[in-house]
């Protein structure tokens, strides 16, 4: 599915992030971890199309991950560390956008429900999103994410200002995404998430891979 | 929870039915979307009926009578006793900044900006997002031509109505038609100049970098054209800056030879750029679209809440790119921090340095011509103007101190001392620049050199100090805009007192200048004036210091 060659970002004369290999396939899902300023996010800016690597090539099925390609944004659902809301529009009016969107007609209504359910957001869904607290708009962003189709989930640090319950719902999301064969790239600094859903473990440390392998790395 | 179909058995919807489905969503909370902008065009009109209407029918009524008619005013005459080619190598000037200014603009915003939802919610939609880029293209070339439009009506309203211009030649139509025309020509190009450089970013970078050589060019070319026309002519046949001007030139009255065709070719070149700037609409990459909503979105919020340095600070960050790759080591001498990181900051923006050296040279040169001249006045005047400039741009790391003096919390000095220090930086590079270009001056004047050398020395300080008081000025108190009384007819004195607050260190700065270079007393009471008004200066740039930082606290 996702194939990283010898991806590198420089910025300036600083490599964010040295020469790497990683792979994401079907039905996988892979944890990075490290401190600030590791390179997680370029990792996954790069893997999501968003950022060009200095040196390489990131595909997607074969096919360059590029954000300006509609066959790559059909495919990538990207929860980043940043979203911005229209100030106009309800909960569910924005997750209705972006499932219609993305070319889902009838069973729009439904998945959305569904999603604003598994999320516990069913009671904000008329609100606008001025009312929301930070956690409730972390999770719709990762609503957004969710009502869409896709093939792979890309997803930067989405425990942040989530509560134990609902970070414990987003383990339950990120299991039901192997189960149905997607592929999940995760960049996280919550051990106890990655241990729980990964099944490889990248630990990276000032732009380099320290250590990979499964999940009882993480045990040492 | 229900999976969403595969991404296989989706097929993705037209845009336009995308961009219709959000506007259908968006109706029903229009009105109060419209209640906003309705409360913001109600205060923008009450802030310009207080503050503006009063003191523009003042000026208004000290414009001298016309004897072309009752109520009429001979501006416009003043303008025909320019010389010849002058006015053309002015608006050629002007244009030039104008499609500058566009490209440049790209860097951090454009015609095709997006908003941070927009930004958010559009972009990652599996659409072909170019007939929808290129429809806001086509909404803003629009709007450009129609503002463009209104900008030489009102021009030419303005000049044969409210001005009484002369007319030599033609009539008030023919004035109205090519002041419009050239308007709506030059709206539209100045928008498809902006679309292009946000689609080819080497195009708006290239903007930021030969700015500072185009300027001094442009004023160069000015200045000559006051005595000789061919230069002005020249450059006016170089390209649609020229081409627009000629018609206007033309319209006054001056004899404006192949105005036709210059607009003809304008009118080419703005439908080419403009058919060039449509295809590339539907091109510009999506992150740029995205990080010019972050950084335009930034800036208009700084902006709304009248924070100006904050707005520059986020489109100077927006331009920056890449790492710093020059170094000087540190000090070991705790006193010397603020001074190493005036100089790294004066390292790493070599072209604000450039200019401040730039105008550094000029107000020495200026300071130092033969002062018998009639326009010796006007000469100082430009000398001090020139020579505060640079201070200001000098005194930049300290603005930026000001600005959030938590970015000074882990120095154990006082936030007031660290200002003094600030100045050591700005006083050398003056004098260091200005020595050399005093002793080049005497001896070109057959003047003694030691004027020169001391007149350096004693207002390099002076006006580092004026930069460093306007630096740490802080922000205006709002109680000064609510001030009452009336100012004679002026209306009330709020506006004047905010004026007054963002002006008196430039005042301070550049009327001690001119003082300095105009005064006929002895050396030894210059030097005293001096001396007094850098003690007060340095007890005025502690004060406000003092006040900055505990307003941050």
């Amino acid at each position: 599915m996702l194939q990283l060659r010898q991806v590198s970002r420089r910025y300036g004369a600083r490599w964010a992030l040295e020469p790497i290999d990683l792979s994401v396939v079907a039905g996988s899902c892979v944890a990075l971890l490290g401190v600030n300023g590791s390179g997680k996010s370029t990792l996954l800016r790069i893997a999501a199309g968003l950022d060009r690597p200095t040196e390489g090539e990131a595909c997607l099925d074969g096919r360059p991950v590029n954000e300006d390609d509609p066959a790559v944004r059909a495919k990538v659902a990207v929860v980043g560390d940043a979203t911005a809301f229209y100030p106009d529009l309800t909960v569910r009016e924005h997750l209705e956008f972006v499932a219609r969107g993305h070319g889902l007609r009838a069973a729009a209504g439904e998945v959305v429900e569904d999603t604003l359910a598994a999320l516990r957001l069913h009671d904000r869904a008329a609100e606008l999103p001025v009312t929301l607290s930070a956690g409730e708009r972390q999770l719709l962003a990762l609503a957004a994410a969710l009502v869409r189709p896709r093939t792979l989930l890309v997803l930067d640090e989405p425990e942040q200002r989530l509560d134990p319950g609902a970070r414990a719902r987003l383990a339950d999301i990120l299991a039901a995404e192997r189960a149905a064969g997607r592929g999940t790239l995760l960049a996280t600094h919550h051990v106890e998430l990655a241990a729980a859903v990964a099944d490889t473990v990248v630990v990276l440390e000032a732009g380099r891979v320290l250590r990979r392998g499964s999940a009882e790395i993480l045990a040492g | 929870m229900m999976p969403p179909p595969d991404v296989g058995s989706c097929t993705a919807p037209p845009a336009t039915d995308v961009w219709r489905l959000v506007r259908r969503q968006r109706r029903s909370r229009h009105r109060m979307t419209l209640g906003t902008h309705g409360f913001t065009a109600y205060f923008m009109a009450m802030l310009l009926a207080v503050y503006a209407a009063g003191p523009l029918a003042a000026a208004m009524r000290t414009l001298p009578r016309s004897p072309a008619g009752p109520g009429g005013r001979d501006f416009g005459a003043g303008l025909t006793g320019l010389p010849h080619g002058f006015l053309g190598a002015v608006l050629t000037a002007a244009f030039v900044v104008l499609l500058l200014t566009a490209a440049r603009t790209a860097t951090w915003c454009g015609p095709l900006s997006l908003s941070a939802a927009d930004a958010t919610w559009l972009l990652p939609l599996p659409v072909d997002r170019a007939p929808w880029l290129r429809a806001r293209a086509c909404l803003a070339l629009a709007v450009s031509t129609a503002v463009g439009t209104l900008l030489g009506l009102s021009v030419a309203g303005a000049t044969f109505t409210l001005l009484r211009y002369p007319l030599t030649h033609g009539s008030s139509a023919h004035l109205v038609g090519l002041c419009s025309a050239t308007g709506a020509l030059l709206g539209m190009l100045t928008v498809a100049v902006g679309i292009a450089a946000q689609r080819w970013r080497a195009l708006a970078e290239g903007a930021v970098r030969v700015t500072p050589t185009l300027t001094l060019a442009l004023a160069l070319l000015v200045g000559c054209s006051w005595w000789l026309p061919v230069p002005g002519n020249v450059v006016a046949w170089t390209g649609p800056w020229g081409w627009a001007a000629l018609p206007l030139v033309h319209a006054t009255g001056e004899s404006s030879t192949g105005w036709a065709a210059a607009l003809a070719l304008l009118a080419a070149a703005t439908v080419t750029c403009a058919g060039v700037a449509w295809r590339a609409a539907g091109t510009v990459p999506a992150r740029r679209l995205r990080r010019s909503a972050a950084v335009s979105g930034g800036v208009q919020a700084a902006l709304l809440v009248g924070e100006t340095r904050d707005a520059a600070v986020r489109i100077r960050s927006a331009r920056l790119a890449g790492g710093a790759a020059l170094r000087l080591p540190p000090p070991r001498t705790a006193w010397l921090v603020i001074p190493w990181r005036d100089c790294l900051a004066l390292l790493r923006r070599p072209a604000g340095s450039a200019a401040a050296a730039l105008l550094a040279v000029a107000a020495v040169v200026l300071g130092l011509l033969e002062p018998s001249t009639a326009s010796a006045p006007i000469v100082s005047l430009a000398a001090a103007g020139a020579g505060y400039l640079a201070a200001a741009r000098l005194v930049e790391p300290a603005r930026l101190d000001a600005d959030d003096p938590r970015r000074c919390t882990p120095l154990r000095q006082p936030f007031s001392r660290l200002a003094y220090w600030h100045a050591v930086v700005p006083t050398v590079v003056l004098v260091l620049v200005g020595t050399p270009t005093a002793l080049v001056m005497s001896a070109a004047t057959n003047s003694p050199p030691i004027a020169g050398l001391l007149g350096v020395l004693a207002l390099a300080p002076l006006l580092v100090g004026a930069a460093l008081a306007g630096a740490y000025r802080g922000r205006a108190p709002m109680w000064l805009a609510v001030t009452g009384g009336d100012l004679g007819g002026l209306g009330p004195p709020g506006v004047p007192l905010l004026l007054l607050w963002y002006v008196a260190a430039p005042l301070v700065g550049i009327g001690g200048t001119v003082y300095a270079l105009r005064s006929q007393h002895a050396p030894v009471i210059d030097v005293l004036l001096l001396v007094t008004a850098g003690v007060a200066l340095s007890w005025w740039v502690g004060q406000r210091a003092r006040a900055v930082g505990r307003l941050a606290r």
